[in-house]
């Protein structure tokens, strides 16, 4: 679905490919998700807020007896707050953040449709110049007369974000059923 | 002679006689008085005098001859007693000298001798009486001083004194007797020239008295004659000079020559004023006279230029007058020719009030309908409200109603969201699934697309609803708004009501009002004729007093006047005319035909003055000051 592509730093750069995107609304953009990546999609519902989070992490919810993180699309991308609606929608995804596997929310505003997107219809994020990162998108789909902003969810958080969302993970999953899990991620960071 | 003198000198020559007697009269008693003195400091030298030394001389031999006898008597102290003797013998003798040197008369001083010989005897006697006493022998010394011859010694002695005495006496009483005859004739010469003088002065004054009795009595009667002839007016009587006495000729000349003085200046102006009074005002008084008689010229002079003025301001006035009663004459007609229009104008005013009034009553019926039509309006819009408050009701249900369609929509729409949910899900797990979930894949999407097009029906649904919600909103509104308007529509036909009947009791009032016009409008019509009358009564006097003009213009004709006025007479004259002008009204009237009709030039000015301000006695008078005439005369016409 995508290809690694070795860049002549060193660095590796992710390319979108053929397949299912899920796409979502945030303000007046159109953003896509990996299919594969997606768990499933939830209506909003309470969220509980953990102190010293960054911003952009809302807090954590039990879904189904499992407590996941669920991070604000909009104050992520640093667009204006917007109050929760009815077509408000929490993408449940599975992320890979350093190397460790978990599930995350992720709250958007609208949740559109399943597309078939054509690798074609992909093109390249633009380079705007060395200080901007373009790191967390795949590419840009054309879908009509409209643009995808196809995201790379693993990279959407920065390093540091990752860990502190691990912590938060780490800590909620102190209780025993989700020994497991803390035992993978301790073993994983070991 | 005495009758020709002058009255001066007459009393000049009676007083110089008295004066003459009263000089003798005084001189004769002056000289009576000192000789009366003279005889009786000489009876007092003479006679008192020698009284009084002889009374001590006396007085002397008495005790003399005492102290002899009690030298007889006595046995002791004989030197004692002849001393006493011997100084009463030297105050004798002394006296006797002091009486020798007093008298003068031969007869007296014989018998002083006498008396000092008869002393000398008595003397030698004495003495040797001395010598007995003093020798011892009393006895021969007693027989000796009571012997014969020295008792008939002293005896002669006595009578000598005594007949001293008796001759000083008898020429005391002599010269007593001299001197009041003196004093008696001085008396009667007294009385004699006192009666002269007084029988001279009686005859001198009454002489006087009718002398100036006369003089006054003449002058007296000169004065009254005049006074008299003065009261009768008979200028010309002078006083007579002959009937009075010298100097005081002179008063009579002067009162002539001052009558002749005052006259004068009476007598041109005398024949100023007969020239005046047979109308020729041209004469004037011409003689150059001082002090008062400047003023009676000046002022006659004056009175004269003032009627020459006055006659000739008459003169101007009356053709005023004229012209202004030939004004009045065509003003009086057309004034009867208007108010004739005038009755015609209310007669006609009179039939537009009675279609006003009709109309009136009209208009009150009219009221009283749109009464009814108000309250019955009122009604209506009553009825109006409640089906109004009804609709509102069944609006409100309609709302109700949409508002639970609504929440059924929301449910739908809620329903559809979860349905693309779970389709999106389904999605994901087919994608999952690989090309096993190929076929779940497609019927994932068909369900979505259902939920899609349950969500867009809903939400057409629920814009529809929306939109009736509003409009039964509005509906709401509005049919408050009507129920608004339809209560102001009550209140406006409650208020509609009420003007209508206010508009019906001022139509009544106004047919009272209309009715009342009507009656005034007739009394009016009365009024219109009767000025009709009146004012061509006042055409026919106002010609009457053209002529009355004419006469007068006529009589001030037969009068010379001078054609040139002096200027400052026009000058006092007009100011005169501000005065009367700043007058009251009432005096103003009295003054207004002569005065203020030459000075404004119209005649009618005053008139009207007259009769705004009397009222509505202004008519008789205004007649009378624009037509000089009495009743007596006016009532001929």
């Amino acid at each position: 679905m995508h290809s690694d592509v070795q860049k002549p730093g060193g660095k590796v750069e992710r390319r979108a490919g053929s397949g299912k995107y899920l796409t979502f609304r945030l303000a007046a953009e159109e953003y896509g998700l990996e299919i594969l990546k997606v768990q499933e999609i939830i209506g909003i519902m309470n969220v509980t807020r953990v102190p010293k989070m960054p911003a952009f992490v809302r807090g954590i919810i039990n879904l189904r007896g499992k407590l996941i993180p669920v991070i604000d699309m909009r104050a992520k991308f640093g667009m204006p707050h917007q109050d929760d609606t009815l077509k408000t929608c929490i993408i449940v995804v599975q992320v890979v953040l350093n190397t460790i596997k978990i599930t995350m929310g992720v709250i958007v505003d609208n949740v559109s449709e399943v597309l078939n997107i054509q690798e074609n219809q992909i093109e390249a994020p633009p380079a705007f110049g060395a200080g901007i990162d373009t790191e967390f998108m795949l590419g840009m789909g054309k879908v009509g007369n409209k643009v995808v902003i196809l995201l790379d969810i693993d990279r959407v958080l920065t390093g540091s974000e990752a860990s502190q969302i691990l912590a938060t993970v780490a800590e909620s999953a102190a209780n025993p059923e989700q020994k497991d899990l803390k035992t993978e991620i301790t073993a994983k960071a070991g | 002679m005495f009758k020709n003198m002058r009255l001066g000198w007459k009393i000049m020559v009676s007083m110089l006689a008295v004066v003459v007697l009263m000089m003798g009269l005084g001189i004769y008693g002056l000289r009576s008085i000192s000789t009366l003195d003279e005889s009786n400091s000489a009876m007092f030298e003479r006679n008192v005098v020698p009284l009084s030394i002889l009374t001590g001389m006396t007085g002397s031999i008495q005790r003399y001859l005492g102290a002899i006898r009690d030298n007889l008597i006595t046995d002791t102290d004989h030197e004692k007693f002849v001393a006493r003797y011997r100084k009463l013998a030297s105050d004798f003798q002394e006296d006797w000298t002091n009486f020798d040197k007093a008298v003068t008369a031969p007869e007296l001083k014989q018998a002083l001798a006498k008396l000092k010989d008869q002393f000398e005897v008595v003397e030698r006697t004495n003495t040797n009486l001395a010598e007995l006493v003093k020798a011892g022998r009393s006895r021969e010394a007693e027989t000796l001083f009571l012997s014969a011859a020295s008792d008939s010694d002293r005896i002669k002695l006595q009578d000598a004194v005594e007949a001293v005495g008796e001759i000083t006496k008898k020429r005391a009483n002599d010269r007593a007797e001299e001197n009041s005859a003196q004093a008696s004739t001085a008396k009667k010469v007294s009385w004699m020239m006192m009666v002269l003088a007084v029988i001279i002065a009686s005859v001198m004054s009454l002489v006087l008295f009718r002398n100036i009795q006369v003089i006054i009595k003449g002058l007296l009667d000169e004065t009254e004659l005049l006074a008299k002839a003065g009261i009768e007016g008979r200028l010309t009587t002078r006083g007579s000079t002959d009937r009075v006495n010298f100097e005081f000729r002179q008063i009579v000349e002067g009162v002539n020559r001052m009558l002749d003085a005052v006259l004068a200046p009476i007598d041109e102006a005398a024949k100023v004023l007969e020239r005046a009074s047979q109308k020729d005002l041209t004469a004037r008084v011409m003689g150059s006279y001082v002090g008062d008689h400047a003023k009676i010229r000046d002022n006659v002079n004056k009175a004269i230029e003032n009627l020459q003025a006055a006659l000739s301001q008459v003169k101007d006035s009356v053709n005023q007058v004229s012209s202004a009663s030939t004004q009045i004459s065509s003003g009086s007609q057309s004034l009867a020719q208007g108010a004739n229009e005038q009755a015609s104008s209310l007669e006609e005013i009179s039939s537009n009030l009675e279609e006003m009034s009709s109309m009136v009553k009209q208009n009150t019926e009219n009221a009283n309908q749109a009464n009814l039509l108000a309250g019955n309006a009122k009604t209506q819009a009553e009825k109006g409200n409640e089906a109004m408050l009804k609709m509102a009701q069944a609006i409100e249900q309609i709302k109700k109603s949409a508002d639970e369609t609504a929440k059924i929509i929301k449910t739908i729409d809620e329903i559809a969201f979860q349905t693309n949910l779970l389709a999106l899900n389904a999605a994901v797990e087919a994608a999952r699934a690989g090309d096993a979930g190929k076929g779940f894949a497609v019927v994932a999407e068909e369900v979505r697309n259902l939920a899609m097009r349950s969500a867009e029906a809903a939400k057409n649904t629920s814009a529809l609803i929306e939109e009736s919600q509003r409009n039964s909103d509005n509906g709401v509104s509005v049919s408050g708004q009507v129920g608004e308007i339809l209560k102001q529509i009550v209140t406006g036909a409650q208020k509609v009501a009420q003007l209508i009947a206010e508009v019906s009791a001022a139509t009544q009032e106004q047919a009272k009002g209309i009715e009342q016009v009507n009656a005034g409008v007739s009394e009016m019509n009365k009024v219109t004729q009767q000025n009709a009358s009146l004012s061509e009564e006042s055409a026919s006097a106002a010609e009457e007093l053209n002529g009355q003009a004419e006469e007068l213009a006529q009589m001030v004709a037969t009068f010379t006047l001078d054609g040139s006025e002096s200027s400052d007479f026009r000058h006092e004259e007009r100011k005169a005319k501000v005065l009367r002008m700043q007058r009251p009204p009432q005096t103003a009237n009295h003054q207004a035909p002569s005065g203020n009709g030459h000075k404004d030039g119209t005649p009618r000015q005053p008139v009207a003055q007259i009769a705004r301000s009397n009222g509505h006695n202004g008519h008789a008078q205004a007649a009378e000051a624009a037509i000089p005439l009495t009743d007596e005369e006016l009532r001929k016409f």
